[in-house]
């Protein structure tokens, strides 16, 4: 549930609450106040008539005086007649709303007058149907107002939420964007909203940091590998120095021999590293439509050496052309060569391989024994099988790596004694 | 043959010093940018060899007041940069090859001779050494004056073993000669090893004896 929605529920519960008190106490008091209003002007009445029925030429002509609404009657005393000013409600089954047909209610006074000294009973009333009908009118008007009230408080509400609530999501979707790897940093539009503007600061100072972290890192590992260079070049000349002095005993030259091994082993494992900043660097921004099955076969050829030392088949099937891509050459080469080579290199003597170009996909397989490491782990860096130890461990890093760089899909599968390379080009920017 | 090596590294620098010194080449050195850029001024050299991170400067710059003073010196560059565009420029600003650190020595010496033969029209373009002659710009071996048939590797290999005489060559620095960049090829050491079977059969076919030694554990050697 949204915050705004959770919010409203909140204040339209209350409300209710809120309407549903207030309607019958409101209405209580109206009517108690206007109750006392009728009282009141019974009251008036009463004085208005004392003082004018002196006017009458007798108390018998006062007697048979009735007001046409039939509301006022003047009446000799009699037992029932109140000593003080009684005021009640009263109702006559033969006045009848015309309206309801019901009975109508009235406010009736009961009470003495004189009549040149003679006292007298006075019975005047007040019909409450419209005071009823006025009070039913303000209760649904008060009805209507706190509906009209509660729908324009949901709609008002709604929308300034929306509108305030908008930074918010401005900084989510621009954070849902950001990457630290990514080369624009956190772009935050200022906000009079004290919270949201302390929160853009947070996260701009967040994701600063950690862009100045992966910067920081990727700058030292680029570094650090470079430094690395200039000793092992030095150690290399040394070596091969060493290599040239006489006399040179075989057991010296095997030293040497392997030492040199050694020193190539880890410039291929520096260059490997370099290799794979860059890419994270993005600094092999040129590129040139490519046919992936051509260059694979071009490839293919350059290590008929390896192939032909190891007696193996290779088996070439599918499209002589396959996807065009629209990507850099050299990167592209590495991926390949470093496919091909991991074929080459875990096929046993005499295996097989098979290329196979598909217009959007080119396909990789060697014979060879199950993996001996999860799958899931065979594009980790510093991964390798248990059988042989020649490589690094970062080529087929290094081939997952251009692959997610250029948007291509690298997948492994083993089945029926063959492992399967597919390089998926399913968002190549460039179709054939 | 005189030389420049313009590198701040001293230990390098010594190193290459030697092995070039060895091989009868005049070297001198320049450790800083401004030493360089004043050497190359005053002095005619037949190569510099330019490192691209100095203190002081930038060795491209090296290069472009090289190539501004219209000199037939050669240019060989060695950086510890493997990144592409400055292998790019470098060569577009006219430097005539390129190397990334770390090298075999054994490689940087081939490179220097092949810098040289090229700037050198006047000079001699075959190599002679024990009755075999090699025409570069043919891309062809001579021996006894009928032309033998070699596969490209096997050419390639023949001629870093005599641009480097009487040296041990070790398998690393032939298998990096051969493939380059391609280092990561697999099994390259028995191909290395076939191939030098094959350079010395086909030498022994035609009555002459190859001058491949193998030192063992370590590579091959071309007897002078």
């Amino acid at each position: 549930m949204k915050l705004l929605d959770r919010s409203l529920r909140a204040y339209l519960l209350y409300s209710v609450v809120v309407i549903l008190i207030s309607t019958p106490i409101f209405h209580v008091v109206i009517e108690r106040l206007f109750i006392e209003d009728v009282d009141e002007a019974l009251l008036v009445r009463k004085r208005d008539l004392q003082s004018r029925v002196d006017q009458f030429p007798s108390f018998q002509a006062l007697m048979n005086w009735y007001d046409v609404e039939d509301n006022t009657f003047f009446r000799p005393l009699s037992p029932t007649t109140p000593q003080r000013d009684s005021i009640y409600d009263a109702e006559y089954t033969e006045i009848v709303d015309p309206v309801t047909t019901e009975p109508e209610p009235f406010r009736e006074l009961s009470t003495r007058l004189t009549y040149r000294g003679q006292p007298f009973h006075l019975i005047t009333r007040i019909s409450l149907v419209e005071s009823e009908d006025l009070l039913q009118a303000i209760a649904l008007t008060q009805a209507g107002l706190l509906i009209l009230l509660l729908a324009g408080f949901v709609l008002l509400n709604r929308r300034i939420s929306r509108q305030l609530w908008q930074p918010f999501y401005h900084t989510l979707e621009q954070l849902r964007q950001f990457g630290v790897d990514k080369n624009e940093s956190l772009q935050l539009p200022p906000t009079d909203i004290a919270e949201f503007a302390e929160l853009n600061q947070t996260l701009g100072e967040l994701t600063s940091r950690g862009r100045q972290a992966f910067l920081r890192q990727k700058e030292f590992t680029d570094n650090a590998a470079h430094e690395m260079q200039t000793p092992v070049a030095i150690f290399q000349a040394k070596l091969e120095l060493l290599s040239q002095t006489q006399p040179l005993t075989d057991n010296q030259a095997e030293l040497i021999g392997s030492l040199n091994s050694v020193t190539v082993r880890l410039s291929r494992l520096n260059k490997s590293l370099l290799l794979l900043t860059r890419i994270d660097n993005q600094q092999y921004a040129d590129t040139r439509p490519i046919n992936l099955a051509t260059l694979l076969d071009s490839l293919l050829n350059q290590s008929r050496e390896s192939i032909e030392a190891r007696r193996l088949m290779v088996e070439r099937t599918g499209r002589e052309d396959g996807p065009m891509v629209q990507a850099n050459r050299t990167l592209l080469e590495i991926l390949l060569t470093n496919l091909l080579v991991n074929a080459i290199r875990y096929t046993p003597s005499g295996g097989r391989i098979r290329i196979d170009a598909a217009p959007q996909s080119v396909t990789i397989a060697n014979t060879g024994a199950p993996l001996t490491i999860p799958p899931e782990k065979l594009f980790a860096r510093f991964q390798k099988g248990e059988a042989q130890t020649v490589g690094v461990g970062l080529g087929l890093a290094i081939a997952k790596q251009i692959a997610e760089t250029n948007g291509y899909e690298l997948t492994y599968a083993y089945g029926g004694g063959q492992h399967q390379f597919t390089l998926n080009i399913i968002n190549s920017r460039l179709s054939p | 043959m005189k030389l420049l090596l313009v590198e701040d590294e001293p230990e390098l620098s010594d190193s290459i010093l030697t092995y070039l010194r060895q091989e009868g080449y005049l070297c001198e050195s320049a450790p800083t940018f401004t030493l360089a850029a004043e050497k190359i001024v005053l002095y005619a050299y037949d190569c510099v060899i330019v490192d691209i991170t100095l203190p002081g400067g930038n060795g491209l710059d090296l290069v472009r007041a090289l190539k501004k003073m219209d000199t037939q010196t050669g240019i060989v560059i060695i950086s510890a940069k493997d990144a592409l565009p400055d292998k790019i420029t470098g060569l577009q600003l006219g430097a005539d090859d390129y190397l990334t650190k770390p090298f075999h020595l054994a490689e940087l010496s081939a490179r220097l001779q092949s810098v040289l033969r090229r700037r050198h029209f006047g000079g001699r373009k075959e190599i002679t050494i024990r009755g075999i002659t090699i025409h570069p710009d043919e891309v062809q071996v001579y021996v006894q004056g009928e032309a033998l048939d070699l596969t490209r590797k096997e050419y390639d290999l023949l001629l870093f073993l005599v641009a480097n005489p009487g040296r041990v060559l070790t398998r690393e620095a032939i298998a990096e000669h051969l493939w380059g960049d391609n280092i990561d090829q697999v099994d390259s050491l028995e191909i290395i090893s076939t191939h030098v079977k094959n350079l010395r059969r086909k030498l022994g076919e035609r009555g002459e004896s190859s001058g491949i030694r193998t030192v063992y554990g370590l590579g091959y050697k071309f007897e002078r």
